[in-house]
């Protein structure tokens, strides 16, 4: 196929996070009126290349042609006028406004020039229109809060056809869409199709792929891995081709025989997962695998008693707890290292003093009244132990490194004396050299005895951490692997 | 969908049921209360915090917040009336005073809108510099005017077609604005902002064009208001727009415009003020004392923003039952 022929294509982009670089020189050609699939684990780099795409980040390096043509500067502004929109998956629309006053948003039709007066009646009648094109038989004055997320996901797809997309980027469109509503959007997508737009279309369920997509592009660590027509892409293949990293030997672990079991979990369920059943014993590393948005976060943070959980019931030191809270998990010796480190894991306007004690209040001041010495003292430790490495414990935690950052939060929970440990994505956000020095702060607490679980979308390293994997998909445990047994692909495909 | 849509007509049906009720209770406790006179009396007090509460709307509408618009009408009423009493005629004079406001909620606009600066501290700064140079200017006199167009204006007797002049000019701003808000694109950026900055952002729409003109309509509104109530006493001091800021956030909030903003509107507002203005009329009239007022006041404000929570909490509740079908 020539190059002329695509609509949509992107050569050798490139783009970087502080240092690091999540996407590498990136090819990618979208035809017109074709449906492409866009799949990865999490982090492979779809998202940054799609908002690379439709303007919201700057490219480093690359080129971006559309019809052919060079774009020189690539804005959300510039993106719209060549027709390239976005669904996100957190929609952005307006709750309180009509369906089509969130259709015509920032584009509202004009009565009057001088007094830039709105045209109600033909915003209206025109959103009826482009609604009726889509099958939706529903008054364009309706409240977008009012309506069901399939209803608003319509919605969004309205908005796109509004601004006459060719080019229509689909973000996990059915991650919370029913069986039935998904019928519909593939309707929709069918008869998009038919107009000759183009579509990108990310999932992580490949059976859906199967049936909607024309061909499918797989990413990887920010590498654009192939590009397959689906036909020549078979579920297993795309699998293996999905994973694939290294595993290298920068863990060290070392295995012990498990003690006594810490948590035991037992038909946990809330409304954003169900039935849950795990343990976690002294002396393991335990890991919950799946994609972003399988409920891992969810369960966590129930057996830590920051979120509800409506059934079942959670065993911590061998007591039964149908109901918990922060202030009885920390009692017990329960940590959580939250993913989001600087706004649930430290205050990062505090000092490393004050956050290493910031659990352990009660039990270093006794009496009430706070003691420097103590304090002092009791970071100092920490900050040895850790290797947090600054000048001083004076230091506000906003300033330090996240890695630094990370160990300041265990610090925090080892100096509250805890047993259990709950790490969540322990190594996000943290560059090479650190992540191995968390890896070892790791080995070394299981060898002391604690008991961790730990939630990771980095394969290599749950593989290369874990005693038992446990896999989620959908807000339920789908696999239960050793470690002798687990694979990346035998992970990943009882993940999607 | 249905249920909501009923809670919703609830949500301004109460207010008004609740401004009735309030009407029928004064006119039986308080002789006089429904008399023509008290009637004018009522909608006259209503216009001033209603001017000022307008401007508050649109501010809070962007989720943002307004605290300087009691001082700018303070150091509106002494510039203005400071040029009256030195001979300046009154359309300089009025002029030089809305400028005041002008530049104010350009100030407060930049601030906010372009250096992003917290809406609260900026506004509580510009409060107190409001205040302060109003007491600078008059040295904490009383600035006497003696003007008779200023007069002209405020005083009892200057009615038009039945009806005192404050209240045409509330009525005209109130209209006006009324229009801008819901027909006009301007007026539809605002919600849009207030909603979802990100949302508005990514739809290509500049927002801090948003913030620094509700907030010039806000100063402006208020050194009207600032204008109108030197013209009542014909002077002017540095304290008369004391406490007007919370009125009007009051006003708004009860009027069902959330601090959150995207929502809400200038029809609440005008059933908020005539709300809080009944009942600082009525409760004059039973004998209560000011003191006690604000009590009253207090607790009918708490009243009002807990039945909003409460609506609201049962809002996302069924958002998230939807989510789990």
């Amino acid at each position: 196929m020539q190059e002329k022929d695509y609509i949509l294509e992107v050569k050798n982009i490139c783009k970087s996070f502080y240092g690091v670089e999540v996407l590498h020189n990136v090819d990618l050609g979208i035809r017109p009126g074709e449906v492409h699939a866009l799949v990865g684990e999490n982090g492979a780099g779809k998202s940054t290349l799609m908002k690379i795409i439709s303007g919201v980040l700057d490219k480093d390096k690359g080129e971006i042609l559309f019809e052919g043509k060079p774009v020189e500067r690539m804005d959300v502004n510039r993106a719209q006028d060549l027709g390239i929109s976005i669904i996100h998956q957190e929609f952005n629309l307006l709750p309180y406004r009509t369906i089509a006053q969130n259709i015509f948003l920032g584009r509202e039709p004009v009565k009057n020039k001088i007094l830039r007066t709105i045209d109600d009646d033909e915003m209206n009648r025109r959103s009826k229109e482009l609604l009726g094109f889509l099958g939706m038989e529903i008054d364009p004055r309706t409240r977008v809060g009012n309506l069901g997320i399939a209803q608003q996901q319509m919605v969004e797809v309205t908005k796109a056809i509004a601004v006459d997309s060719k080019v229509m980027i689909m973000d996990e469109p059915t991650a919370t869409l029913t069986k039935k509503e998904i019928d519909m959007l593939f309707e929709t997508i069918r008869k998009l199709k038919s107009q000759g737009v183009s579509i990108i279309y990310i999932s992580h369920r490949l059976e859906e792929i199967k049936e909607i997509a024309d061909r499918v592009s797989v990413l990887r660590d920010g590498y654009l891995i192939e590009t397959l027509n689906i036909e020549d892409a078979p579920q297993d293949l795309i699998i293996k081709l999905m994973v694939g990293r290294e595993i290298t030997n920068q863990y060290n672990r070392e295995y012990f025989t498990p003690g006594e079991e810490i948590l035991r979990v037992e038909n946990l369920s809330s409304y954003r997962f169900n039935n849950i059943n795990l343990s976690v014993r002294r002396n393991e590393i335990v890991g919950i695998s799946g994609l972003v948005g399988a409920g891992r976060t969810e369960v966590v943070k129930s057996i830590f008693g920051y979120d509800k959980f409506e059934k079942g019931s959670v065993y911590l030191f061998g007591k039964k707890y149908n109901r918990l809270n922060t202030r009885l998990t920390t009692g017990l010796g329960v940590g959580l290292i939250p993913e989001d480190r600087k706004t649930e894991g430290v205050i990062v306007t505090k000092p490393i003093r004050e956050n290493i004690v910031h659990a352990s209040l009660r039990k270093l001041f006794k009496r009430g009244l706070l003691d420097k010495e103590v304090e002092t003292r009791v970071a100092e430790e920490y900050r040895e132990k850790l290797n947090i490495v600054t000048n001083s414990i004076n230091k506000l935690v906003q300033f330090l490194s996240g890695g630094n950052q990370q160990k300041v939060v265990v610090g925090k929970w080892l100096c509250a004396e805890c047993d259990l440990l709950l790490f969540d994505e322990p190594t996000r956000g943290i560059d090479v050299g650190a992540r191995e020095e968390i890896y070892e702060i790791m080995n070394e607490l299981a060898k002391e005895g604690k008991a961790i679980l730990m939630i990771s979308s980095d394969m290599p390293e749950l593989l290369g951490l874990c005693d038992r994997i446990y896999v989620m998909k959908d807000g339920k445990i789908t696999a239960e692997f050793q470690k002798e047994e687990a694979t990346q692909e035998k992970i990943l495909a009882h993940s999607i | 969908m249905k249920k909501t849509k009923l809670l919703k007509g609830k949500e301004g049906l109460g207010l008004l049921v609740g401004i009735i009720v309030l009407f029928i209770f004064m006119s039986i406790f308080a002789d006089n209360f429904l008399s023509l006179y008290n009637m004018h009396n009522l909608l006259k007090d209503t216009s001033i915090l209603l001017i000022v509460a307008v401007g508050m709307t649109l501010v809070i509408l962007v989720a943002r917040i307004d605290m300087s618009v009691g001082s700018t009408m303070s150091l509106t009423a002494i510039v203005t009336t400071i040029l009256l009493r030195d001979g300046t005629h009154i359309v300089p004079a009025i002029i030089a005073g809305i400028l005041c406001g002008v530049l104010i909620g350009l100030l407060n606009g930049y601030l906010v809108g372009v250096q992003k600066l917290n809406h609260w501290v900026t506004t509580f700064a510009t409060l107190s510099l409001g205040k302060g140079l109003a007491l600078v200017i008059c040295d904490g006199q009383i600035i006497n005017a003696n003007s008779d167009h200023l007069k002209a204006i405020g005083h009892n007797s200057s009615v038009f077609l039945g009806l005192h002049v404050f209240i045409w000019i509330a009525a005209a701003i109130f209209v006006f604005m009324l229009y801008v808000l819901n027909k006009t694109k301007f007026g539809y950026k605002l919600y849009s902002v207030g909603g979802s900055e990100q949302t508005a952002t990514l739809a290509g729409m500049k927002t801090s064009t948003s913030y620094i003109s509700v907030y010039i309509i806000s100063g402006v509104l208020a050194s009207i208001a600032g204008i109108l109530l030197a013209s009542k006493a014909n002077n002017g001091n540095a304290t008369i727009g004391d406490g007007y800021e919370f009125n009007a956030i009051a006003t708004v909030l009860i009027g069902g415009t959330p601090f959150a903003g995207g929502r809400g509107g200038l029809t609440g507002t005008l059933l908020g003020a005539v709300l809080i203005s009944t009942l600082k009329n009525g409760l004059r009239f039973i004998g209560i004392t000011p003191s006690l007022q604000f009590v009253i006041i207090g607790v009918v404000i708490l009243i009002v923003i807990i039945v909003d929570v409460v609506f609201n909490e049962r809002r996302k509740l069924e958002e998230i039952r939807r989510v789990e079908q």
